[in-house]
């Protein structure tokens, strides 16, 4: 085929290719066949440098395309839609990338990360505080507390539980006295209330596992009483022909030193020891009277009487067979009882009888005092009866006065 | 008014008002009774200080038998002068 060359063209003119074309370009000859397809023009090497393509059919991944027309079409195509596959890009999510601390992660601000360590307070312990190591772990340390050694019990508090409410609550110390009563398998006695002064025994089922006694009467001692019943207090000397402390009376400026419902029928005879019994009035009389009844009645009649007394080598005798009372010191008026606080009336007083309806009450009395008027010593034996009678009480006195200071004790001979 | 007590079995008390009336009284008697003794106390302080009975009666029978008067004379002197030391009440 012969080469033609095409010149004059003018823009817009028409090359007619009709079979097939050379073109030369710079001495190489191009063919141009065929070019209604990019196949007629070497598909295989074809280069596009530049231009626009346009409205051709959406590339597929595999030829390097997104497979789709649209942005969101293409992103989910590719597996990359946002809220789906992919977060959108966050400032807080590029703050926690940029975070390198170490330890348990907190966000202390807006867009702010730091590293932070649990640490130990008080009562607790932690083990790898930071998770580093591995979980943290938390625990109470009781042991590792201060001990109180003075406790405020209006203030000061115990954690508690509280199941009714399924919280934890606090208790004030003192609140739990409120608690009822420890039971004896605690360690308590089960019991809010006590006898004061009395002692403490075992109880039953009616009474409780713990019960008390009574506080009982000076001088005497705890007895049993069997089982099955309490123990009591009860004079000493529970053996026959013992003397047994009944009562104690000491006087402080009283007018009388009486003792009352202690006669029975298990004493045969009662002895009263003075010991050093000061009057308030100066040069008196120590004198005594019987009573009956449980609220005495004191006889003020027929009390027959007599006594010797010694003084400054002189002998006194008095006696009255029905006097108002009996007279138990010297009888003369000018060897009356001082009422120096040094001196006084020492001595004892036995009775016998008293309680025996059928047998004269008798006594018998042996003292010693001073008399103020001339500083000598009295030395008196006395003695009275009176008409038997259940006498329950008696009573010294002075003969005008009060008793100031002194005791009077008073022992029962317990009967055989 | 001090308030008047007892001590019964230990416990201290207060009078009765019957126990409250013979404390009265007793302290008045006693009143009574020492006003009495004062007007014959002379009495017993004398007859503390005399010469015993046996002492007067040997300067008695020395005076009387022997013609020794001296014991006598001196027992008179002293017993004048105690009269007057503890002379009677007016």
């Amino acid at each position: 085929m012969a080469n033609t060359k095409i010149s004059g063209l003018t823009p817009g003119g028409t090359i007619l290719v009709t079979d097939e074309t050379i073109i030369n370009r710079g001495g190489t000859n191009y063919k141009i066949s065929g070019l209604d397809t990019m196949a007629l023009q070497g598909a295989g090497t074809v280069n596009i440098t530049g231009g626009n393509v346009t409205g051709i059919t959406d590339l597929a991944i595999a030829d390097g395309g997104t497979g789709a027309s649209t942005a969101a079409n293409a992103r989910t195509a590719l597996g990359l839609a946002i809220g789906t596959n992919v977060q959108a890009y966050d400032g807080t999510l590029q703050a926690l990338a940029a975070h390198t601390d170490i330890g348990l992660v907190v966000q202390s601000g807006g867009d702010t990360f730091i590293g932070r360590t649990l640490t130990a307070g008080s009562a607790v312990t932690v083990t790898n505080g930071n998770g580093v190591s591995g979980n943290p772990t938390v625990a109470v340390d009781i042991v590792g507390l201060t001990a109180d050694a003075a406790p405020a019990i209006a203030d000061d508090s115990l954690l508690m539980y509280d199941a009714s409410a399924t919280a934890n609550k606090k208790v004030l110390i003192t609140d739990l006295y409120a608690i009822n009563p420890l039971t004896v398998s605690k360690g308590g006695t089960g019991v809010a209330t006590l006898t004061a002064y009395a002692p403490v025994f075992g109880g039953t089922t009616g009474t409780g596992v713990v019960q008390s006694g009574t506080a009982g009467t000076l001088g005497h001692i705890l007895t049993s009483n069997g089982a099955g019943v309490l123990p009591t207090f009860q004079a000493s000397g529970a053996s026959a022909n013992t003397m047994v402390l009944l009562q104690t009376n000491t006087s402080s400026t009283s007018a009388i030193s009486e003792f009352n419902a202690l006669f029975t029928s298990a004493y045969s005879c009662y002895v009263f020891i003075f010991d050093a019994i000061v009057p308030d009035t100066d040069a008196v009389k120590l004198y005594c009277q019987l009573g009956t009844g449980a609220t005495p009645t004191y006889a003020t009649t027929l009390y027959n009487w007599g006594s010797t007394t010694h003084s400054s080598g002189v002998n006194y005798v008095g006696y009255s067979v029905s006097d108002t009372q009996a007279t138990l010191s010297n009888t003369n008026a000018s060897y009356s009882i001082s009422n120096t606080a040094s001196l006084g009336v020492s001595g004892e007083v036995r009775l016998y009888g008293a309680a025996a309806s059928s047998t004269v009450v008798s006594c018998t009395g042996f003292l010693q005092h001073h008399s103020s008027s001339n500083a000598s010593s009295s030395i008196a034996s006395t003695s009275f009866n009176r008409a038997a009678a259940t006498y329950t009480a008696i009573k010294f006195y002075m003969s005008s006065g009060n008793i100031t200071s002194g005791k009077i004790r008073m022992y029962g001979v317990k009967n055989t | 008014m001090t308030k008047l007590t007892k001590v019964q079995n230990g416990v201290v008390m207060p009078l009765s008002a019957e126990e409250i009336i013979d404390f009265n009284e007793r302290e008045a008697l006693h009143l009574v009774e020492q006003a009495a003794l004062a007007l014959v106390a002379y009495k017993e302080k004398r007859r503390q200080e005399y010469p015993s009975l046996d002492a007067v009666i040997v300067a008695m029978m020395e005076d009387q038998l022997e013609g020794r008067p001296e014991a006598l004379l001196e027992i008179k002197g002293l017993r004048a002068a105690i009269k007057l030391k503890y002379p009677k009440p007016a």
